[in-house]
């Protein structure tokens, strides 16, 4: 398995180096620069400006100089946020959407698991037809719908959370991000659980289990649950790595610090390392995360060999 | 799952109608209620947006000044005594002060004096405004320092209210509507032609040019396409229609996987052979052959595309990438309403009902089209 998972890691390398060559490329070829600003800068401060960044060479030693970079760990300085390089950014604001993103994963995943199975149990019932009802609803609302509409409902006619705002991160001002980040999430995983248990339900081991008389609990959760599970892990994978980096709309609704924002803010502000730093964030995320799910298929199903 | 009842046995000597794919189809579908309610709320939905912008009393970008952040309602503005308000905006500059102000109906009767003789051009200022019109004088005391003026009171219905720049949010909405739903089957049909094309191709080549075509599709895949859209976004400077080429240019992914899948088993049956020993060139088999024979899922798969693509925009638009003032979409709308649904919740319900009740009936659509084409359900 060690030598699997190496052999995956190396070939990632390709994916990713061909994501950073068409990332560096695109965003240094779109129109306007890091130092435009509203007043121009004087001309002798621009060219200084552009000779320490490196920004004076033609494009592709610049690119030279990047991948250079990248490859000793370096990220670069931010050219908008001056005081900070791209790593101090990532590093402040990572943390923050880790636990976000993982508190609502882990929200999603125990009780998407729960309603799914549950709808499953009770196919073509009510209870079947209203989880899968709300999971449609999940599903449909976009997150930056929900997350105004429950802080006007809860926040300002409730009055029960706060309506925005970080509030120096206390609890309080975390239950709504986490809850509009993990809504959509439970819908897809309730989904996806109710189909795969269905089938898993009328498979030979589970008649087996019930068989020997384990309790239907047993039967259900261990034995049901880890067979019915593996097309959630997989659409687990990238999704992880999605919510982990941060989410553009949340952060900017409810004014949480994390790395969501830097790629729309860099984007725009042609903030070109900051660019760069999320890209690769999120590529590498998003290549871990689908090797771990590669390696969890291996637990959850037997029949998996790494070879 | 509907079953459905078999035909009455035919009569004796009447010849068997066969029913077609398609016709088997369409029964399935419509016997989905879901489906159906879906497809009239959607038409009905459609239908306002086409529509409605052109027949509404308020132009999309009209601006009333007079009627900022105004509440939805069935009566007619101005309300209670806001035309007190209105006229004393109206005579800001005009030295006089009003003594007596009556409003009967549509009239707006105003008794005006002033230290000075009150210069009857006053009336001017009053039809500027754009909240009344046709004020004229209609007596004038001696020393012309008492006038009376007579003026009709514009109304106006806000059924939706008006948002933060005093544009009606009903007409605005509709239109946004209109340009959401394009953006959406636009960027689909963009995504239809590249991913049929190349899929088709890919699949009908087979071996190596399969190989390599397909292979491009897997790199393009592991890239994080969001971010590309927005790069897409910043680099084509926010212009909309390059936005529903970026959009289906970057969602013919799934499309030409689709599309390949069906072309590999389509290749093998008796027709292509058929048209192959006919003489028919490789464009014209692709064209007249495969794809029409690939469209089942390709039609279902579209179902499902529109309300991402319009959810896309939305997202977009919501982070200001998209559509530009004062053109309008559903995201630019909802955007605008969470920045003022605590003075204005209307400005964030309307907007988010609509393209919730639209992204709803497409996803119904899209699941009972897909049932009803499913041939494992056979």
């Amino acid at each position: 398995m060690l030598s699997y998972t190496v052999r995956r890691l190396f070939s990632a390398i390709p994916t990713l180096f061909i994501i950073v060559t068409l990332a560096f490329f695109m965003i240094r070829l779109a129109p306007g620069g890091p130092f435009d600003l509203e007043r121009p800068l004087p001309e002798q401060i621009l060219q200084n400006l552009r000779a320490i960044y490196h920004l004076d060479e033609p494009l592709i030693v610049q690119y030279g100089l990047y991948l250079k970079s990248l490859l000793a760990g370096n990220l670069g300085p931010s050219f908008v946020y001056r005081d900070f390089t791209v790593a101090e950014l990532i590093a402040n604001g990572l943390p923050v959407s880790i636990q976000f993103g993982g508190t609502a994963l882990l929200v999603a995943l125990v009780l998407g698991s729960f309603l799914g199975s549950i709808a499953a149990l009770r196919q073509n019932t009510r209870t079947d037809y209203t989880i899968m009802g709300g999971a449609m609803v999940g599903i449909t609302i976009p997150n930056f719908v929900t997350a105004p509409l429950l802080s006007l409902l809860l926040g300002v006619y409730l009055g029960w959370l706060p309506a925005g705002g970080w509030g120096e991160g206390a609890i309080e001002n975390k239950i709504l991000p986490i809850v509009t980040l993990a809504l959509p999430q439970l819908a897809i995983i309730a989904r996806l659980t109710r189909g795969s248990m269905i089938e898993v339900l009328r498979s030979n081991h589970i008649r087996t289990a019930r068989a020997k008389g384990l309790p239907e609990r047993v039967v259900i959760f261990r034995h049901g649950l880890r067979a019915a599970l593996p097309p959630v892990v997989s659409y687990l994978g990238p999704a992880t790595a999605a919510l982990l980096t941060g989410s553009v709309v949340i952060e900017t609704i409810f004014g949480v610090p994390g790395v969501g924002r830097y790629f729309v803010q860099g984007a725009l502000n042609r903030d070109y390392t900051l660019v760069m730093g999320t890209v690769v964030l999120i590529a590498t995320f998003i290549v871990i995360f689908n090797l771990l799910v590669d390696l969890i298929y291996g637990f959850l199903d037997p029949k998996v060999r790494y070879d | 799952m509907t079953t459905i009842p078999f035909d009455q046995a035919p009569e004796e000597g009447a010849a068997i109608q066969g029913r077609s794919l398609w016709a088997d189809a369409r029964r399935r579908l419509l016997a989905n209620r879901a489906a159906v309610v879906s497809m009239v709320i959607l038409a009905v939905v459609a239908l306002m947006a086409l529509l409605g912008p052109w027949l509404s009393p308020h132009h999309y970008d009209q601006v009333y000044r007079s009627y900022i952040r105004v509440a939805p309602s069935f009566q007619p503005y101005p309300h209670g005594d806001a035309v007190t308000a209105m006229v004393d905006r109206a005579l800001r500059r005009s030295g006089g002060t009003v003594e007596e102000l009556t409003v009967d109906g549509d009239t707006m009767r105003l008794v005006l004096t002033g230290e000075e003789a009150l210069d009857p051009r006053i009336v001017r200022s009053i039809d500027r405004s754009g909240d009344f019109r046709g004020a004229e004088v209609v007596e004038t005391s001696e020393d012309g320092r008492r006038m009376v003026i007579e003026a009709t009171l514009e109304r106006y219905t806000f059924l939706f209210g008006t948002d933060s720049n005093g544009r009606d949010l009903m007409t605005r909405v509709l239109y946004g509507g209109r340009i959401s739903l394009m953006i959406g089957l636009l960027a689909t049909f963009v995504s239809l032609v590249i991913g049929v094309t190349y899929g088709a191709t890919a699949g009908y080549l087979g071996g190596r040019a399969d190989n390599l075509m397909m292979r491009f599709v897997d790199i393009l895949y592991s890239i994080p396409f969001m971010f590309f859209v927005i790069l897409l976004m910043v680099f084509f400077g926010r212009n909309i229609f390059l936005m529903f080429i970026a959009v289906g240019a970057i969602e013919w992914l799934d499309m030409a996987r689709i599309v390949r899948g069906q072309t590999l088993s389509i290749k093998r049956k008796e027709f292509i052979e058929a048209a192959l020993a006919a003489g028919v060139g490789t464009p014209k088999i692709i064209r007249r052959h495969i794809v029409p024979n690939a469209l089942g899922p390709v039609v279902v798969y579209m179902t499902l595309m529109v309300p991402k693509v319009i959810l896309l925009e939305s997202f977009l638009s919501f982070l200001g990438l998209g559509v530009q003032e004062p053109m309008t979409s559903w995201g630019v709308l909802i955007a605008d309403g969470a920045n003022n649904m605590v003075a204005a919740p209307w400005m964030l319900l309307f907007p988010a009902v609509f393209l919730a009740v639209t992204l709803f009936c497409l996803n119904f659509i899209g699941d009972g089209l897909r049932d009803a084409l499913d041939p494992k359900d056979r």
